[in-house]
Order: structure tokens, then C-alpha cells, then sequence
């Protein structure tokens, strides 16, 4: 697909539904491919250099959680980056809680009804091909005609949008960036027929991009705020496109004069013109650019936490308990040692490559048979098997109830722990009880120690693919988490209860065995109905340990799971983390509470 | 000095036969000189070991190393793309032919760069793991070892390695980290004059290419090639003085006295520093290696090889390192 077509004047559309999900082959692909002035294929005697002239469309998630997945690498060649976000009014489902029974009943209509709508909307996109008008051909056939010169004014406004990050930080230059503005900027001049790349196509493309400008002096600024007013009202004009023609005519006046420079520079009011309205009167509606709303960060992956793991590009070393499990996704082939897993196409095509010899051989009689004809001989080095990338056959599954850790010293204690799950290459799974959620409540508001955030009702579920993930160091580390005002230990071994059934027993799962390590005084004081409903009724009495125990017990019946106690040794009820260790089926560990520990130093 | 402003027609008519794949040519390449530098020397002497270009995405590293092959042996380097087999790189039957009954041996990519003398290897530390063992095994040995497909060969190879990497996706393995007598830490442009002079020269360059493709010719192109022509031909006098330049022993003292210092690992060191000190001095026209010429090299050669880069790769050679520099070459 990648490859080129000999002779071939059209750009094939690469289409990436979502990058967060591109295997590791494929991003390898990319990121070789991308932005390249040339590629190169040398693989099984196949030799190919050629221009990878390919026009490429990636979705991805904004959120920042999401984005912290893919390799920045793969994220910076795509530079260009455009909202492609469809309004969602489940979105807004959480609001429904505010509203009263006949509000929520309309509002419920209103939503489904919407959703039909919609769902009609992509069958008919989906069944009937969109084909470019006549028009707007045209229209992009004399764009790409001209190539409008550039100012220097315009260059040096592409540098005021793309040196700082939109949150007002200095950031790192990146030259990708700055680039595809100016390259941006270019297209939208050449679509407008304009002669020039001014300062003003450099804000509209800064401005779909999301792209904040900095350094503008106060006239600038004003000018920028009345041009960005301008562009808006245009934007939201329901009016035809004839009615911005006689604009864009204006437009197009005083851009023949000879004072361009000196209008840019000063940023005066004539030249404000929206310059997105275009100069053709026949241009079709769907160029218009309302539908390009910006991205409120074009650039999240600069402080988005990182959610992968180190060189996320480098091939995995396979690491495989079993020799049976060879579910990985393929990544490639590789010389077979075993029969197992064998990659049929490449061994034939290897096979294929000596028939004609051992089939003269055979004739020969060399081989002291004849009955080659016909047939493919494959022999022992033509067997290839597919390379694929390591899945976790184990699993480190950790509960940690944060309101019983302040006076121990457990990070001691479940540093073997961590410590298997890393030579092992174990999958993560880490379920966080009592974990404070407003980061308001650190600094004591007085306000919010009467009122229990309703989110720490509920416990918190990480799952990662490794132990080197920074979203479990993060959650392992003393100063970012404190403890909340509610320990919903029985919703934490309900979420462990579905982890594992999950990871051990569902469809084409690979965990052969799983270590589960509690931590946790016992003192579960949050009912599990109250932890789904997000309301507590008080007195809770001891329901919360009940339920905490009856879960607990439903664990200490899956196979294949070995438990361990980490018991804090809490003053009060020492006695329930015992209670719950056998309710598990787990071992207990003491973990020496600080005083003594530091008695001990 | 020649005129530049009206290219000869010959570099013209070489320009337009080249290959239809245009790369940005090496004279237009703004700022990162240092990697320019790398590149020059590693060319002038060319036993240096391989030049390695390490840092920020977007820098210009893989169009610099292409753009001087095409000034210098006016073709694209041997290029090694991280998912080549073992096949291609040693060499291999020719399928086609042998899928006719035909044995044909078919070289790898190491002997094309024996003749064209330049390895290159985008996203270097990307390379699969037995790759970088074959290249490990030929770049210590000089000898292509092949011992597959009922073949047994033993050639005698000599080329330049240059490496590319983007540090955030890994680190290479020490061995061949080694091999690469110099390295460079590619960072972004930051002044505001260079940065508006590289948006300029790509707009040119977009430009020029359009108007390749629509008159099949440009004059930016030209002019360009032109200034390529002219200083690979300065280039190529100094690769011609390189051997007669002098290099004290005091200048050799200095070279072993700075990698001791540094703690750089091996004795790889002291002879590169030596080389591309003397390169440096040839290419800036000078009978005998002094201070200066070393002091301009040593971050080249010394920052790959300092104990604490191989704990953390993403390690910066520093204004302090400089100043150690200075302190130890006895330079104001």
C-alpha cells in the first residue's frame, strides 16, 4: 500500500482512525515514512527507494491521558492539527443527576432522538460516496496553479505562534511546526488566489490550529482581536457565499496595491479582510471553513503525562512462559527453531525461491526421488515463524487502601513485589481505595471537611501493560496521593473481583497466574451499594467490612491467584485484616509501622 | 572565489539528471554546524569510524546526511532502513533469478557502501538487535563475513557509518556507540534570525521545486548546486592535505591528556581525537594541528564516550565542559 505506483500523478489518502491504537509495526512504518523526502525497502531481497508522496489523516484523542500513550516522535509529524471533534450530548449525560424526574425523562427523549437523527445521518455518508462538485475541483485545480510569495512579516508572525505553548510557557522549538504552519498558511493563500502569504493568513491559520499569539504589542493586539471579530461574524454569516464575494473583490483591490508590505506591517483595519472568503463567486459551500473550530491545545503530548513505556519504537524482546501462547500481535517473521506458530506465506515464498534447483536435483536423482514434479519441497531452513510482541502471562495485582499507609512504612514492604512484576514483565493492575480526589481538600478547606467528595466512595482502577508505566509509579508515590475521607475497601475488592475474573478467565486472556497484594487495615467503612449509588447513608454500622469480607471470599475462590496481606497493624481492630487475609485465602505479612522502624535507624 | 551568481550550465544539466528525488541541497542548509562539521570531517578523514546524529525530531539530520552524499558523490548515501533483513544487508540469492533455476548472487547494502563509502542509518537505535551485530561484527573487523545460503564468503569493507537517532525512543548499545568516532547533539534553532532563515528556505525550496515541476528548471536550484560544487571542491583539497598536515606531539599529549580527563572509555578515543583534529586543521587551511583545532573537535569526539552518557543518553555536552576544555588545552 505504501508503496509507489509507477507512473501514478494521484496522492493516496492514508487514513489512521486513531492513532492511540497503531500497532507497533505500523507506527514503525509511519514514523519512517511520514514527512520523508525519501524511503527505502530492503527486506527479503526486495530493493526499493522511492519519494513517499502520500497525503496522510490520523484521529486522535486530545485527552491528555490518551495522548501520553503514543510516541512523540510519531505525534510530531503530524504538525498540522485540526479539531475534529462531533458535538456529543452524552457528554453531558452526568448533568442529568442536577435535574429533576421530568426534566431527566425530556432531556432523555431529546438525547435518543438526537441519536437516531444522527445514526441515519452516517448510514446515509456511509452508503453514498461524497464526490468532489465540479466547482470546487476547479477551485483547487487553479489553487495549486500559483504559489503565492511569502512576507516577511508573515514568517516572522509564524515564529510568535508556534515558540510558546498555548498555556503561555516557554517551550521547545519545533521546527515540524513552525513549518507546517507556514505551509498551512501557503494553502490557504493559494486557495484564496491571493498573491501574497500575509501576515493575516498566517493568524486565520493559526487560528484553526488553536495556536495562541504572543508578543503582539498593544495596536497589534487590538487589531488581531477586531480581525479575529470580523472573521467570526463571517463565520457565523448564514448568508450565501455571493455576499462575501464583493468582499473578497475589496480583498482583492488592495492586495494589487502596491503598499502590501506596508498594510501588514502596520496591521491596519483595510487589511483586515477576512481573507478565508473566497475570491471565486462559483466556490462551492463546501469550502467554507466554519466547520474548522480550533483545538483549545494543538500540542497536549508537551505536558500530557507520559502513559508509555521507555523507546516505545523498539522491537519488544519476546519473553514467553508457556511455548503454546503465541497470541501476540504480529510484528513480524523470523527463522523458525520449532513448528510452532509458523508463518506459512514467507516459508513458501522462501521454499518457492529453490524449487527449480531441487527439483533438478531430484531429476538428477541426487536426492534419490523423482516424485518433485509437481510438488513444492519445502525443507527445514525454509521454515519461518511470526515474531510477535510480548504479552503478559502474569499479573501483579495491587489494592492499596491509602487511609492505613500514614503510619507504616509499606513501600518497603511491597518493593519485591514490584520488583516480580518487572522481571517478569507482569501486566499492572492497581486498585486504589481511600485516595483523596479533590486536590483542594490537601490544603484543609475548611469547607470541604464537612463534605465527602462522592467520588472517594468509589475506589479507583489503574491498569497498565508494565510496572514502568508512570501512572503506577505515580500513584505509588507518598507526595502525589494522600488519603481521602472515606475507605470504600468493599467497591476496591469488587473492582480486584472483576480485574481478575477478567484477566484470568475471559475470552482470549494470556494471564496464566496472578499475584494479588493487599494492603489494607480492614476498616472498610463505605456499603458497597452506597459506593455505586455515590451517596452515603449514615449510620453505615459494620456493613462495609461485611460486604469487604463476602467479596473477599468470592477471590479466595479463583484459581490461579496467589494472595498476600501486607497487614499495616493498625491500634484499632487489629483483628480485621486477619478477618479479611482469610477470607482471601492469603498469607499476612506485618509491615513495621514507623516508629519502630525508625526506632530501628 | 568563483561567481556564483551564474551557475555553470553543467551543474545545471548535473542537477536536472540527478536523480527525480530532490533533496534540499547540503549549501541551503541553515545553522546545526556542528553536524555539518561532523560530516566534513568524517570525509576527510575517513577513517574516523562513522559520524552518529543524535537529537531533537525535526532537526534536519536525515536531509543533512543525504544532502551531503549527493554534494560529495553526487548520489544518495546507502541507506539501511530499520526493518531491513539479514538478507539485504549481507547479501543474498537474487529471487527472480532464482526462481528460473538461475543462482545470482545479490550484494548487500554493506558492500554497496564499500563502493559509495557511506552507511547510512536512519533512526539508528530503532535497528533490530542481530542487525546491529552484523554491522558490530563488520565495523571491528572490516571484514564481511558471509556464512548463509550454502554461501561462505570473506570480503575486506570499508565505509562510513552515519547513524541517526532520536534519543526519547532509546538508547544504542555501548559497542556501537563505540563505533561512531564522532557525535553530535542536534538541537532545535533557537535564535529568531535563524529560525525565519530556515521558514524562508523551505518556502524557497517548496517553491523552487514547484517551479521544477512546471518549467523544469530553477534558478534557486542552480545557484545552490553551484555553491555545493564549490565548496565540495574545498573539501575535497582538504581531504588531499589531510595526510600532509603536522600533528605535534605535544598536540598528540593534549589528545590523550583530554580523554583521560573526560574518563572517555578505550583508547578509541585518543586516535579519533587525533584524526579529527587534524582533519579540522586541514579543512581550515592549516600546516600543523594546535589547541584550537582540537578544542573545536573535542565535543565531537568526547561526549559519546564520557562514563556518565552511557548511564543517561540524553546527556548534553555543556558550557562547563567547554570551559574543561579550555582549562585543560590551556586556552584563554
Amino acid at each position: 500500500m505504501l508503496c509507489p505506483e509507477e507512473n501514478s500523478q494521484e496522492i493516496p489518502l492514508v487514513i489512521i482512525p486513531d492513532l492511540t491504537k497503531l500497532s507497533l509495526a505500523a507506527v514503525r512504518a509511519c514514523v519512517t515514512l511520514m514527512g520523508a523526502d525519501l524511503a527505502h525497502l530492503e527486506r527479503h531481497q526486495q530493493q526499493q527507494s522511492w519519494r513517499p508522496n502520500l497525503c496522510w489523516l490520523a484521529g486522535c484523542s486530545s485527552k491528555e491521558e490518551e495522548i501520553g500513550k503514543v510516541s512523540p516522535h510519531l505525534l510530531d509529524r503530524f504538525a498540522l492539527r485540526l479539531n475534529g471533534k462531533i458535538e456529543d450530548d452524552l457528554d453531558n449525560l452526568d448533568n442529568l443527576n442536577n435535574l429533576d424526574n421530568s426534566d431527566k425523562v425530556s432531556r432523555i427523549v431529546e438525547l435518543l432522538n438526537k441519536q437516531q437523527l444522527e445514526q441515519e445521518d452516517v448510514s446515509f455518508l456511509c452508503l453514498q460516496e461524497r464526490e468532489i462538485g465540479s466547482e470546487l475541483k476547479q477551485q483547487l485545480q487553479k489553487a495549486v496553479q500559483h504559489a503565492p510569495e511569502i512576507t516577511g512579516e508573515a514568517l516572522a508572525r509564524i515564529l510568535d505562534c508556534t515558540a510558546y505553548s498555548s498555556h503561555g510557557s516557554e517551550s521547545e522549538v519545533y521546527h515540524r511546526r513552525e513549518i507546517a504552519l507556514a505551509r498551512f498558511s501557503f494553502a490557504n493563500a493559494q486557495l484564496e488566489g491571493a498573491k501574497e502569504v500575509r501576515v493575516t493568513d498566517v493568524n486565520l491559520a493559526a487560528r484553526m490550529m488553536g495556536l495562541k499569539l504572543l508578543h503582539l504589542n498593544e495596536t497589534e493586539a487590538e487589531n488581531y482581536r477586531e480581525e479575529q471579530e470580523e472573521q467570526e461574524e463571517s463565520i457565523s454569516d448564514s448568508e450565501p457565499r455571493e455576499s462575501a464575494t464583493s468582499k473578497s473583490t475589496e480583498f482583492q483591490s488592495s492586495n494589487s496595491s502596491d503598499n502590501k508590505s506596508k498594510q501588514d506591517k502596520s496591521l491596519s483595519k483595510d487589511s483586515q479582510q477576512p481573507v478565508y472568503k473566497s475570491h471565486e463567486p462559483e466556490s462551492s459551500s463546501e469550502m467554507r471553513l466554519k466547520d474548522i473550530s480550533s483545538l483549545e491545545n494543538p500540542y497536549p503530548e508537551d505536558k500530557a503525562p507520559i502513559e508509555r513505556e521507555m523507546a516505545p519504537l523498539k522491537l519488544p524482546t519476546p519473553r514467553f512462559l508457556s511455548k503454546a501462547i503465541a497470541r501476540g500481535t504480529i510484528i513480524g517473521v523470523e527463522k523458525a527453531t520449532t513448528v510452532e506458530d509458523l508463518a506459512i506465506v514467507r516459508t513458501l515464498l522462501e521454499a518457492a525461491k529453490f524449487q527449480p534447483i531441487r527439483k533438478s536435483k531430484g531429476e538428477n536423482g541426487e536426492n534419490g526421488n523423482n516424485n518433485l514434479q509437481g510438488g513444492l519441497k519445502i525443507c527445514w531452513e525454509d521454515l519461518y515463524r511470526y515474531r510477535r510482541a510480548p504479552v503478559a502471562e502474569q499479573m501483579l495485582m495491587l489494592l492499596l487502601d491509602y487511609t492505613c499507609l500514614e503510619h507504616c512504612q509499606w513501600q518497603e514492604e511491597l518493593f519485591p513485589y514490584l520488583s516480580w512484576a518487572y522481571v517478569e514483565r507482569a501486566t499492572v493492575g492497581l486498585i486504589q481505595v481511600g485516595v483523596a480526589k479533590d486536590k483542594s481538600q490537601f490544603k484543609n478547606n475548611g469547607e470541604n471537611l464537612t463534605k465527602i467528595n462522592p467520588q472517594e466512595l468509589k475506589a479507583e482502577k489503574i491498569l497498565a501493560q508494565s510496572i514502568l508505566i508512570p501512572s503506577i509509579s505515580n500513584a505509588l508515590d507518598d507526595e502525589l496521593t494522600k488519603k481521602g475521607r472515606a475507605t470504600p475497601l468493599a467497591h476496591g475488592l469488587d473492582l480486584t473481583l472483576k480485574t481478575l475474573r477478567h484477566a484470568l478467565q475471559h475470552g482470549r486472556n494470556t494471564i496464566q497466574k496472578a499475584v494479588l497484594v493487599v494492603i489494607s487495615d480492614g476498616r472498610g467503612n463505605v456499603p458497597l451499594e452506597a459506593s455505586h449509588l455515590g451517596k452515603i447513608h449514615s449510620p453505615v454500622g459494620s456493613k462495609g467490612v461485611e460486604d469487604a469480607l463476602a467479596i473477599a471470599e468470592k477471590i479466595g475462590n479463583l484459581d490461579n491467584v496467589e494472595a498476600m496481606l501486607l497487614n499495616p497493624q493498625s491500634k484499632y481492630y487489629p483483628e480485621l485484616p486477619l478477618k479479611l487475609a482469610q477470607a482471601l485465602g492469603a498469607k499476612v505479612r506485618s509491615i513495621p509501622v514507623r516508629e519502630i522502624w525508625e526506632l530501628e535507624e | 572565489m568563483k561567481n556564483l551568481d551564474q551557475p555553470s550550465k553543467a551543474v545545471s544539466e548535473i542537477a536536472k539528471a540527478k536523480s527525480p528525488i530532490q533533496i534540499l541541497p547540503y549549501s541551503l542548509i541553515v545553522g546545526q554546524e556542528k553536524l555539518k562539521l561532523a560530516l566534513e570531517l568524517a570525509y576527510i578523514a575517513d577513517r574516523m569510524g562513522g559520524v552518529l546524529l543524535s537529537g531533537q525530531r525535526g532537526t534536519g539530520k536525515s536531509t543533512a546526511v543525504r544532502a551531503f552524499a549527493i554534494m560529495i558523490w553526487d548520489c544518495l548515501p546507502v541507506t539501511l532502513p530499520i526493518n531491513a533483513t539479514e538478507d539485504r544487508v549481507v547479501g543474498g540469492w537474487e529471487i527472480n533469478q532464482l526462481m528460473q533455476g538461475k543462482p545470482q548472487w545479490q550484494d548487500g547494502l554493506i558492500k554497496e557502501a564499500n563502493k559509495n563509502k557511506l552507511l547510512y542509518i536512519d533512526e539508528v537505535n530503532l535497528l533490530d538487535d542481530h542487525i546491529v551485530n552484523i554491522i558490530l561484527d563488520v565495523t571491528s573487523t572490516g571484514v564481511l563475513v558471509i556464512q548463509r545460503d550454502g554461501q561462505r564468503k570473506e570480503e575486506k569493507v570499508s565505509f562510513t557509518l552515519v547513524g541517526t537517532m532520536n534519543p526519547e525512543e532509546g538508547g544504542l548499545r555501548p559497542q556501537l556507540l563505540d563505533r561512531f568516532g564522532l557525535m553530535v547533539n542536534v538541537k532545535a534553532e533557537t535564535h529568531r534570525e535563524n529560525r525565519i532563515k530556515i521558514l524562508e528556505t523551505v518556502m524557497a525550496w517548496d517553491k523552487a521545486l514547484f517551479d521544477l515541476a512546471r518549467n523544469d528548471a530553477s534558478d534557486y536550484l542552480d545557484e545552490a548546486r553551484a555553491k555545493d560544487e564549490e565548496y565540495k571542491s574545498q573539501l575535497e583539497a582538504a581531504k588531499e592535505k589531510f595526510l600532509t598536515v603536522e600533528i605535534p606531539r605535544n598536540a598528540v599529549e593534549w589528545c590523550v591528556q583530554l580523554t583521560e580527563e573526560f574518563k572517555a572509555e578505550g583508547n578509541r578515543g585518543d586516535y579519533t581525537m587525533a584524526l579529527a583534529s587534524r582533519a579540522y586543521a586541514a579543512l581550515n587551511n592549516a600546516p600543523q594541528v594546535s589547541q584550537k583545532h582540537i578544542a573545536a573537535v573535542a565535543e565531537l569526539v568526547l561526549q559519546h564516550r564520557r562514563p556518565e552518557f552511557l548511564q543517561n543518553y540524553q546527556l548534553s555536552w555543556e558550557e562547563e565542559d567547554e570551559e574543561r576544555v579550555k582549562n585543560i588545552l590551556q586556552l584563554d
